[in-house]
């Protein structure tokens, strides 16, 4: 199944011409109904209905529940092969590392213009560095019936988390299966706002202290870019599979598949600042494959 | 004064620097915006009029890491404001390019918070200032007390009471005194970037800012040479709860500029007419709800004028989130201007300027997080016996971006 980028704004092709005339129009203010305008954006940017009004929040907000210390230690994703694959040792293994070699451009440095007003303390401060490589996700994308015999799989016993952490959200980039619930919990002693418009799922949890948590499940595949309405510098990357190989790289660029099973994959390297790379692979029955991938 | 055309020429060096040695030690944010407005204004029994303008703008802030403690900052503006008709002329194109802000920022590693900062930058009285961009502020129009023009100014004084009540309500209008040559009428606050040098640090639930600076609040004009007329503007604020602060601010300096000095009464100097202006804030924000406010207790000691003239205004805004891309906010504004307490029989003792209040609503809907849409509706209500009104539909579209990330730099 391939990973679905996020979706641009479509417009129909008897409305092409109209995009222009109505950003013109809404610019103009005259004649055009603001709801109208949410309303077309939605249907023309999602093929399901966005929820809409409170249902929207509430739905994200539903989990909402108190740090607890095991919340401290977020477990970086590995794919788990299936527990209840007909035949196990039949299930391969795809091990390899992966290399950047192109230049990543850099982020832009956070800053604070205005002394703050008793919201948090400035950081203007170089930021802790943090390999790249760690935010490489490998997954299969199916020419295999197995990727999609995978789907209906179950899902990890404990939710991931995205931390808020020195006006950082840690991992950056978290790669989970349809259906998972994701934590976001505030590690910083002042608010955060975490929201995402990104057509796969948008949501806005609103603003809550340190200690609190909220949640929201993601229920379509696709990428999620999700952001802080207070602090414009933060950003992370959720990418939402329909099936469970993938994994993410660690600081040396190692990474592992199980329990694949057996057949011809396409396996992509990806990064959110570069190229996917993809790589045609084949797994045996119980052999493993090393593969070597470069971005 | 520091020249702007030096500030942008230092921060484009730094820039260019900076991506020459391909290091993470820059950031840039663009904010662009176009906004049409349309205002009508309305006396009972009276003509009404109408005009219409076309105002795109746009805003470059930059920081700059030049050692781990050492930043430097600026803030860059252009606007384009055009009339496209109306009940008057077509209005004149404006346009403006300035350099709002350029200042260098060294935050030493101490067991306390501090920070120093010198050069041009935004006052540290009040908060909207710091809210006053067209991607964070909720509404499209600003807070009366940053934009109503009492009948003082900056350039001109008046022989005596009668001739300041002359200028009432016409505070934006062409007319000026008659001792001076100008009428920079003045706003109880402004949108203030002195030049100057200012501590602030953020130590556990406190805050505070302290700054010397050379204009003052109510006066957007540089009033001379740094030094020349230095004034203070303190500031602090606690955070009594996540969500909710508290703070307040105090300023006192002069604002008339040097070239009233001839006009003045034997003996005085522009030194002894000042501004004092006490202000307290609050923010509050939890889930999907934001609150902010502004109380200000303002002065100004006028030449000719027995009486300090006092105003106190304030304003409280909410913002509501109903989805991740809808919102609506909502702020009421009002100014209540002192009575003369003498110089006037005692059954007409007028204010010396007419009580102001106004409404502003709106809407936003995000397209994406970069892309915003904004929609308001301002009513706008001089409290004078003929009570003209003023009634403002705004438009605006704001697209914030990196520009790193647009231009490609790398």
């Amino acid at each position: 199944m391939n990973l679905k980028k996020p979706r641009r704004i479509v417009w129909p092709a008897e409305r092409r011409g109209t995009l222009p005339s109505l950003i013109l129009l809404g610019t103009l203010g005259m004649g055009v109904c603001p709801l109208a305008l949410c309303l077309r954006f939605d249907l023309t940017s999602s093929p399901a209905p966005i929820r809409s009004g409170f249902s929207a929040i509430s739905t994200a907000t539903v989990s909402e529940r108190p740090i607890s210390s095991g919340d401290t230690n977020f477990s970086q994703f590995q794919a788990k092969g299936s527990d209840s694959a007909s035949n196990p040792s039949a299930l391969g293994t795809i091990r390899g590392t992966v290399r950047i070699e192109n230049k990543i451009q850099p982020r832009s440095i956070a800053f604070n213009l205005y002394s703050r007003r008793g919201k948090s303390p400035l950081i203007n401060k170089p930021p802790v560095p943090v390999s790249e490589l760690q935010n490489v996700v490998l997954y299969l994308e199916g020419r295999s019936q197995n990727l999609e015999a995978a789907s209906n799989e179950g899902l990890p016993q404990e939710n991931p988390t995205i931390q808020q952490v020195n006006e950082t959200f840690i991992p950056h980039v978290l790669p989970i299966r349809v259906g998972t619930t994701v934590d976001f919990p505030n590690g910083d002693p002042f608010f955060h706002n975490v929201f995402s418009l990104s057509s796969a799922r948008s949501f806005d949890l609103g603003r809550y202290p340190k200690y609190q948590v909220r949640s929201v499940t993601f229920k379509r595949p696709g990428i999620i870019k999700v952001f802080c309405h207070i602090h414009s510098h933060m950003s992370a990357v959720i990418l939402v599979f329909d099936h469970p190989y993938f994994s993410v790289a660690n600081s040396a660029g190692s990474f592992r598949l199980r329990d694949v099973p057996p057949g011809t994959y396409d396996l992509v390297a990806w990064h959110e600042r570069l190229k996917p790379q993809k790589k045609s692979v084949t797994i045996a029955p119980g052999a493993g494959v090393q593969v070597e991938m470069v971005l | 004064m520091i020249p702007g055309r030096l500030l942008q020429l230092i921060f484009s060096v730094l820039c260019v620097s900076s991506v020459v040695l391909g290091e993470d030690r820059l950031g840039l944010v663009g904010i662009s915006d176009g906004t049409l407005t349309n205002q009508s204004s309305s006396i009972p029994y009276g003509p009404s009029s109408s005009q219409t303008n076309l105002n795109g703008g746009f805003v470059l802030l930059g920081s700059l890491r030049l050692k781990e403690n050492l930043f430097v900052f600026y803030e860059g503006r252009v606007n384009h404001s055009e009339g496209l008709g109306g009940t008057f002329p077509r209005l004149q194109r404006t346009r403006t390019n300035s350099v709002v802000q350029g200042y260098l920022r060294y935050s030493p590693r101490l067991a306390w918070d501090l920070n120093v900062q010198i050069g041009k930058f935004g006052t540290p009285f009040g908060h909207f200032l710091t809210r006053n961009y067209p991607n964070e502020n909720p509404l499209i129009g600003s807070p009366l007390i940053y934009t109503h023009r009492t009948p003082i100014s900056a350039k001109g004084i008046p022989r005596n009471p009668a001739e300041l009540l002359s200028y009432r309500g016409q505070g934006q209008s062409t007319g000026s005194y008659v001792w001076g040559d100008g009428n920079a009428w003045l706003p109880l606050t402004n949108f203030s970037y002195p030049t100057g040098i200012m501590a602030f640090g953020n130590p556990g639930k406190l805050d505070y800012r302290v700054a010397l600076v050379n204009s003052s609040l109510a006066n957007p004009i540089n009033l001379g040479t740094p030094g020349q007329r230095a004034q203070w503007v303190a500031a602090a604020g606690f955070t009594c709860l996540p969500g909710l602060h508290l703070g307040t601010s105090y300023t006192e300096g002069p604002y008339l500029v040097p070239s009233v000095g001839r006009w003045l009464p034997a003996g005085s100097s522009i030194d002894q007419f000042k501004q004092r202006a006490l202000g307290f804030d609050l923010q509050y924000a939890v889930d999907h709800l934001e609150i902010y406010g502004e109380l200000l207790f303002n002065n100004f000691a006028v030449p000719y004028i027995p009486q300090r003239l006092g105003a106190t205004g304030y304003f409280l805004e909410l913002k509501q989130t109903w989805t991740p891309r809808v919102f609506t906010a909502v702020r009421w504004n009002q100014i209540y201007f002192d009575r003369f307490r003498s110089g006037f029989s005692d059954a007409s003792r007028p204010r010396f300027d007419y009580n102001v209040d106004s409404l502003e609503v709106g809407l936003g809907f995000r397209f994406t997080e970069k892309l915003l849409s904004k929609f308001s509706y301002q009513h706008n209500r001089t409290l004078d016996e003929m009570e003209p009104r003023e009634g403002l539909f705004s438009a605006q579209l704001v697209y914030t971006f990196d520009v790193r990330n647009l231009l490609r730099i790398r």
